[in-house]
This record gives structure tokens, C-alpha cells and sequence, in this order.
């Protein structure tokens, strides 16, 4: 092995929040080395398969991570199975630089200031290890307002009534309004609920030297054929490298945290051709993910039995409405109006969530996902539902807050091992029953806004029961807290008993929030660094 | 084992009664969605390869006992009389949803509905 390399810091993952770190430090001077399992994406490569991609993974997908990357589920009896990425129960997010951002929907929501305050605000159900956070909405504002303007997210600060009011309005205003999404807000008008324009990372206007958004059918899922919807890959990593202060090194698959004495040393991972290199660094940053990361420190040899566990992503409910007329008009990205009505204070259940129109929803996922019982499943009149429902058909759906249990955890599996020979992540445990209670309220009034919108048909179920969330939106496994009893890293993202070991993605959200999770991934990544860039 | 030439041909013709063509549009064969299936099955579907030889050779048993011919030889009415019987299967749901699948990501299933790709 030659001579170790050198840096100031070693940033593990490329992705929503290694990507928004690269970018802090090296602003700030500190030589960055940025290692990633996957690597860039193009628009050619990624394509536009309907039947494998990031929204549809019937039998692959377009942004990895490869099958050199399995994991273990085990089901409640005690059960194990191997899975690939994009088998059920995965729990996968995008591999790549980037992580999930090229690929992603890009909705941009700043958490609800009641989402730090889980626990004042409702109490902790048993079995649950729902906690309020370190730090408040006050602290973080600051950060999401730098990453709207960095990052570019269109949208109406105007109309973000649940949240104190913003300094800066967002830098672009929002994409014009589609037909569904005018009939949804005539609806929710009627139910007297208040709607807002979905904050998008999206170009409605051209952007730091990038287009607008051409209005496609393949947003989510799919990378964006103008390079108008803005990730960690286009904005704070290309500008990190462009600095000249960060080297970004793809196909690494980092094996381990280096430690010595409560001090992080570097990292060892292997390359492209699987020869095993060590770095140093002062300072360490994990932003694997919140499975990964977790899986990294417990191959790495820590024991704080916190790490791993608090599982959560998002339990999502959604249904779907026919209307008399054509809705259907083909504007991408599709999602535009939202209602955080839902998001808090509601009658008998714990906390709540944010529901919105959807994406467009290609052909084919309609068939697979979103058919009402009873819908002839083959022949001419199959075909023919299909011709006649289609563009007639409008979803209301959205992510619930949920409710963290210890025991929906990520350990190491204790024979499977990748093909580096590091111990796989195994998952097990369910979410809180409570997400489940919410998610049933939360399906109602889904239900009820598109009955107002006009809808002559309403179906879709809410889920009956428990089930292990991650996925795109996996947090927690990492939790921020004072305590190291309770919690992994402390109010700066530092993990307990280290001094320069620190988290900057997912993992360290104590609850995740009842809105999609990326923006606060990023500002806390950015708050982060920033305390990094301070202290070293 | 790859399909043999019938049972091919049996698969063309049942996935043809899972999506009809008809005046308006192609139906599975035409949209090249029984195309992608067949090449699916030396492909990502490569380990149902055999179940689809056992569900694709019962097919035609059945259409030889009940009407003395092939499934693929078979009008339309006798072929969906036949796939009937089979609907409480697992398989044949199984079959018809890969046909779909495949159908609703061709050019002809969303040309169908209406889902025009601008951009
Ligand atoms: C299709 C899709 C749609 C989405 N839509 C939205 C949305 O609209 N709004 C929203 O808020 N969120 C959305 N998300 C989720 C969003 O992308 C994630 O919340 C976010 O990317 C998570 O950030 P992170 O920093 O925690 O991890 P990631 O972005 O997942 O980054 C982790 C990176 O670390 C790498 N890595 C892991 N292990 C190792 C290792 N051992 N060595 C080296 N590298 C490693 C991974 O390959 C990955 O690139 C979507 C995701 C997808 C896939
Ligand atoms: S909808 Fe707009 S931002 Fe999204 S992929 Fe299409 S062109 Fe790009």
C-alpha cells in the first residue's frame, strides 16, 4: 500500500448532504476528498425506461446502487432474505453523485417548526422513542434559506403561512399552474383549506447559468433532460470541484471509519478495481445515508446501541379521484399545490402531514399502482378502461410524519457479506403503530379534497398495518441529541465520545419531519460544515 | 431451456387476447410488448423461463382436449373462452401483468391513452 493521502477532510457520500459539505468546507479553504460507491450520471445513460427506474423498479433501475450492493430483511417471524436494490423491502435511495437529488421530485420543504417540538408537543406514545430535537426551526432557518438560494428552489414564501415568515422570498417563483392543480385548489377553496405552491428545486426561469424547466412527463424517477432541476450533482458539487479544493473519487466504496483513541484518522475504502487505499483526514464526515451510514459506524466497531436504530422514511397515503372530464394535460413536473391544513393539531391523533397533487404518472404505473378494485385486468375492456380512466384520473397524496420505534433498526447481518467483504446492512422492525393511526386520518382528508375537487370516484386504501418506512426518505438511524444514551451524535452532528467524527445526512434527524426530508438534509448538512469550518 | 417454436407461438396468441388489438390501436403482438416479454424471459425473467414452458405447453393441452387444436390455431372467442378457466391462477395473472407491463411502456399503449412524451 503506498503512502496515505492527506486532507483536511474526507467526506463519505456524494450525496444531498456530502454534496452541500464539500461545497461549505472548500468555500472555507479545507482541502476535501469526496468518496463515492457510485458515479456521475448522464441523461443517456439514465434514461427513460418506464419499467426500471427510481419511481418503478420492476426489475432494475436507472441510478444504482448495483447489485454488488445487497442488503438482508428480516421479516417479523424472525425471517431473513437477501434483496437487491430494487427488490422489496430494499429500503433504496439513488447511488450516485448526487445520491438521490438526480433523480429525485425535488419538492423543497422546510420542516414545520412543531416537527422539532414532537414530543412537547404530543407526548411519547409507549413504544415509541418519538424525541424532540437538539435544535429548533429558529436555528435552522438560516440554513434553508442559504440552501433555497444555492441550490435555486422555486416557489411563494407568501404563501407558506405554517412557517414563521421567511427572510427572502425563494429566488424563482413558482412553475405555472397545471389543470389538475387549479381544480385541486378550487376544491380545497371550498373545503376552506389553505393551499400553497409546492417549493420546488426547479428552474421556472433560467438559473445560474441552466435553463427552465421544459415541462416534461418524466420528473421524478427520471434526470431531467435540460439540466433545470437542481441536485447536489449540478450545483455544490460541481461548484466544490470547481474550486479546485475538492477531489471527488467515484466507485469507492468506503469499508471503514479509522479510529484512534476517539479520534477519526481517515478512512479506508476500495477503488474502482477494488484495491483497498486508506486516507487521512482531520476531520471525517459520513453522508452515506442514513442505512449506510449507520452500517459504516457498526463495521467501524462503535457500540452505542443507538446507532441503527429509529429507522423512519415516510408512511405515505394517497388516493385517487375520476372526474367527469379530462384533467390529464401533461404539464410536468405535475406536482403544484399543497395543503399543510393536515400537518399538526389534529383531533386524536399524533402529528400529521403535508398532502399535494402528484407527479405525472407514467402510463404504466398507473396500471401497476393506481387500478380501483374491480377494474377488468385483461381483455378489450381492460384496454379500453385504461383509454377512457386515464386522463381522467387526479391523486391526492403525502407523507405522515411518522412516529420512530427503537426497533425498526439497521444492524450488520452476521453472514451475508458484499463482495468487498463487508457485513451487509440487515433491517428489521415495523414503525410506531401511531404512524398508522395518523396515516388513516391523513387518507381521509385526501379523500374528502379530491370528493370537494370534484372527483365522481374516490378509491385508494390507507395502510392497516405497521410496516418498516425508509426508502427514499430513510432518516434517524444516527439521532442528534445532548444524551449519548439516547442519541449518536451531539447538537453539532459530531458523534458522542469523538471529536472529529461527524453525520451530514439523513440519519441524524431525531423525527423526520411530516414533508419530504431533502432540504432539511441539506441545511443541517450546511449548518454543519459550517461548524466544522469554524472549529478545525 | 429456451421456449419452443409453439410455445412461442401459443404466448403471441395469449398475449394477444390480454391486450386485443382492435380498429383503434395494436394489441401486445403489434406494440412489440410480446416481443419484449419472449426477450424478458431469456433476460430478467430468465429463472420463470421454465413455469412460463409449463403454463404456455397446459394451455395448449387444454385447447387440444377442448377444441382438438392448438391454442394459437384457436379464434379469439375460443381462446378467451379457455384463458377464462385459467383467470384463478396465479400465473395467468402473473402472465397478464407482464404483458401489461410491457404494453403500457410501449409507444402504442401510450400513444392509447393519451400520454404524448414532449421534451
Ligand atoms: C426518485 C426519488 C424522488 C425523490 N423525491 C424527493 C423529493 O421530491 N423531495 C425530497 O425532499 N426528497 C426526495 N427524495 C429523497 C432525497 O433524494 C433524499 O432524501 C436525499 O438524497 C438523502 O440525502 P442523504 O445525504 O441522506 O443521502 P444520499 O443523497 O442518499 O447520499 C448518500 C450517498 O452516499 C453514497 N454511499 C453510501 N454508502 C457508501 C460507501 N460505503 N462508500 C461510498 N459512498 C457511499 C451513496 O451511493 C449515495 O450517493 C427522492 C429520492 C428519489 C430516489
Ligand atoms: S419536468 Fe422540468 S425539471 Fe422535471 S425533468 Fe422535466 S424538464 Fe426537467
Amino acid at each position: 500500500m503506498s503512502e496515505p493521502k492527506r486532507y483536511d477532510v474526507v467526506i463519505v457520500g456524494a450525496g444531498a448532504g456530502g454534496g452541500v459539505a464539500a461545497n461549505v468546507l472548500t468555500a472555507a479553504g479545507k482541502r476535501v476528498l469526496l468518496l463515492e460507491r457510485g458515479r456521475w450520471l448522464t441523461f443517456a445513460e439514465t434514461g427513460r425506461d418506464h419499467l426500471r427506474n427510481q419511481r418503478m423498479s420492476l426489475y432494475g433501475h436507472n441510478a444504482g446502487p448495483s447489485a454488488d450492493h445487497p442488503r438482508v430483511v428480516e421479516a417479523p417471524n424472525g425471517q431473513t432474505r437477501v434483496v437487491l436494490p430494487w427488490q422489496d423491502g430494499y429500503q433504496a435511495n439513488a447511488a450516485a453523485v448526487g445520491g438521490g437529488t438526480p433523480v429525485y421530485g425535488g419538492q423543497a420543504w422546510r420542516f414545520h417548526p412543531k416537527d422539532f417540538r414532537m414530543a412537547t408537543t404530543y407526548g411519547v406514545p409507549e413504544g415509541s422513542s418519538l424525541a424532540d430535537w437538539p435544535i429548533s426551526y429558529d436555528d435552522l432557518a438560516p440554513y434553508y434559506e442559504a440552501v433555497e438560494h444555492a441550490l435555486g428552489v422555486c416557489g411563494d414564501a407568501g404563501a407558506m403561512t405554517h412557517l414563521p415568515p421567511y427572510r427572502r422570498d425563494y429566488p424563482m417563483p413558482p412553475l405555472p399552474l397545471t389543470r389538475p392543480g387549479a381544480i385541486h385548489r378550487r376544491g380545497a377553496a371550498a373545503l376552506g383549506w389553505p393551499t400553497l405552491p409546492v417549493p420546488l428545486a426547479i428552474n421556472s426561469m433560467p438559473f445560474d447559468g441552466r435553463p427552465a424547466c421544459i415541462r416534461c412527463q418524466h420528473c421524478v424517477g427520471f434526470m431531467c433532460p435540460v439540466d433545470a432541476k437542481n441536485g447536489a450533482h449540478n450545483t455544490f458539487i460541481t461548484r466544490a470541484i470547481a474550486s479546485g479544493k475538492c477531489d471527488l473519487v467515484t466507485d469507492a466504496m468506503v469499508e471503514r471509519v479509522l479510529m484512534r483513541d476517539g479520534h477519526a484518522t481517515g478512512v479506508s475504502y476500495f477503488d474502482a478495481n477494488d484495491h483497498r487505499a486508506v486516507v487521512e483526514a482531520e476531520v471525517v464526515v459520513l453522508a452515506a445515508g442514513a442505512v449506510e451510514t449507520a452500517r459504516l459506524l457498526l463495521h467501524s466497531g462503535f457500540t452505542n446501541d443507538n446507532i441503527g436504530r429509529n429507522l423512519q422514511g415516510h408512511v405515505y397515503v394517497g388516493a385517487v379521484g375520476l372526474f367527469e372530464e379530462e384533467v390529464y394535460d401533461g404539464l410536468g413536473p405535475g406536482v403544484t399545490t399543497a395543503t399543510t391544513r393536515w400537518s399538526h393539531d389534529n383531533d386524536g391523533v399524533i402529528g400529521g402531514g403535508m398532502l399535494a397533487d402528484d407527479f405525472i404518472v407514467l402510463p404504466a404505473i398507473f396500471w401497476k399502482r393506481y387500478l380501483p378494485p374491480g377494474a377488468p385486468r385483461w381483455g378489450l375492456a381492460a384496454k379500453h378502461w385504461m383509454r377512457d380512466h386515464y386522463r381522467r384520473c387526479s391523486e391526492i397524496k403525502g407523507p405522515i410524519q411518522d412516529i420512530p420505534s427503537p426497533n425498526a433498526r439497521v444492524t450488520l447481518d452476521p453472514s451475508v457479506k458484499d463482495r468487498w467483504g463487508i457485513p451487509v446492512a440487515r433491517l428489521s422492525g415495523t414503525t410506531h403503530p401511531e404512524s398508522i393511526r395518523t396515516a388513516q386520518f391523513l387518507h381521509a382528508k385526501a379523500v374528502e379534497w379530491l370528493k370537494a375537487s370534484g372527483a365522481i370516484e374516490v378509491w385508494g386504501e390507507p395502510p392497516q398495518a405497521p410496516f418498516l418506512s425508509g426508502g427514499q426518505h430513510q432518516a434517524g438511524t444516527c439521532r442528534m441529541g445532548d444524551d449519548p444514551r439516547t442519541s449518536v451524535v451531539d447538537p453539532q452532528c459530531r458523534v458522542h465520545g469523538t471529536d472529529n467524527l461527524y453525520i451530514a445526512d439523513g440519519s441524524v434527524h431525531v423525527t423526520n419531519g411530516g414533508f419530504n426530508p431533502f432540504l432539511t438534509i441539506m441545511a443541517l448538512a450546511y449548518r454543519t460544515a459550517e461548524g466544522i469550518a469554524q472549529r478545525w | 431451456m429456451p421456449l419452443t417454436p409453439q410455445q412461442i407461438a401459443t404466448l403471441n396468441a395469449a398475449a394477444d387476447r390480454i391486450i386485443p388489438p382492435d380498429d383503434e390501436s395494436p394489441g401486445a403482438v403489434a406494440s412489440g410488448a410480446a416481443a419484449r416479454l419472449l426477450a424478458m424471459l431469456d433476460g430478467d425473467l430468465s429463472v420463470m423461463q421454465r413455469d412460463y414452458a409449463a403454463f404456455l405447453t397446459q394451455l395448449d393441452l387444454e385447447a387440444q382436449v377442448a377444441f382438438g387444436a392448438p391454442f394459437a390455431e384457436l379464434d379469439a372467442e375460443r381462446q378467451d373462452a379457455l384463458l377464462s378457466t385459467f383467470q384463478p391462477s396465479a400465473f395467468f395473472r402473473l402472465f397478464a401483468e407482464h404483458v401489461h407491463e410491457h404494453f403500457w411502456s410501449s409507444k402504442a399503449g401510450m400513444r392509447l391513452v393519451g400520454f404524448e412524451v414532449r421534451g
